[in-house]
């Protein structure tokens, strides 16, 4: 792993999560949810190039990435952020060995 | 393309291929900033380009409206010493607006030239400043990120012409009803 590299990805993540937390004293609400799925995306994308991904993580990432690719539209995006999360506790199950899977 | 073809279907374009933008494009897409219509021919902007790696890495850093990194960015400023003032010294309503008719030119020109770009309002002011070395005359309006795109997203949802256009006096929908 290029150690130096990760500390430079987690060193821009990190300006961005600042930055946005700061905007967010101004803009419009629902902008927060858009950091929060942005971030979730950029932290996949560090993890997948540094490879630490899995598939799960993978395929996890390219769905966010391909709705932050969309126009916005706040009733997709609250489809898709709640699709995912099922998506996510069904393999959180799976990871913790409970529950029907 | 046909220019109300070009209108109808831009797109704002948020995630980018990782290639280059050739200078020439670019050029094209000031060129065209450059010809929107200014208030008393005044054209009070500044445009920085901004194309090299590290500096475009730092920007989205500091840019949380952009969601990928591009392969250009184009920083439109307001040349405060060219605008006209209102009584208390501010800059007048109308100078934002010749910057907001050089941004809808960028949008246009790159979509005319194949390329996909977004307005990025979302961005920390004093960072991107400080980054882009900008001189107190300069008062950053907004960011334009272009690059090659990943995909074009579909076309977002639009208010009915019902609810925005009125015929001879507000509220009076007549004509623009759909029979």
């Amino acid at each position: 792993m290029d150690t130096e590299k990760l500390r430079e990805d987690v060193f821009f993540l990190i300006g961005f999560i600042l930055t946005s937390m700061q905007g967010l004293y101004h803009e419009p609400a629902e902008y927060g949810i858009y950091r929060l799925f942005d971030v979730a995306g950029r932290l996949l994308s560090i993890i997948e190039t540094h490879g630490l991904s899995d598939d799960f993580l993978r395929k996890l990432g390219q769905e966010i990435e391909e709705e932050k690719a969309e126009s916005m539209d706040s009733d997709r995006q609250k489809a898709t952020i709640s699709r995912l999360a099922l998506v996510y506790t069904a393999e959180l199950q799976r990871r913790l060995g409970i529950g029907n899977h | 393309m046909e220019t109300l073809e070009t209108i109808m279907t831009r797109r704002s374009v948020r995630a980018y291929k990782k290639d280059p933008v050739s200078k020439e494009l670019l050029d094209t897409i000031l060129r065209a900033a450059m010809a929107a219509p200014s208030g008393g021919n005044r054209q009070p902007w500044a445009f920085i380009v901004i194309s090299d790696r590290r500096r475009l890495q730092g920007l989205l850093s500091l840019s949380p409206g952009m969601s990928s990194e591009p392969s250009a960015i184009i920083a439109i400023c307001l040349d405060e010493t060219r605008a006209t003032k209102t009584e208390d010294g501010n800059a007048e309503s109308m100078v934002w607006m010749d910057l907001g008719a050089a941004m809808e030119n960028i949008l246009l020109a790159a979509h005319d030239q194949g390329l996909g770009a977004c307005a990025i309002g979302s961005f920390h002011e004093h960072g991107v400043r400080e980054l882009l070395r900008l001189p107190s005359k300069l008062k950053l309006a907004l960011l334009v990120s272009i690059g090659i795109p990943v995909r074009v997203p579909t076309g977002p949802k639009k208010r009915p012409p019902e609810e925005v256009i009125f015929s001879e006096e507000y509220g009076d929908q007549n004509g623009y009803r759909k029979t």
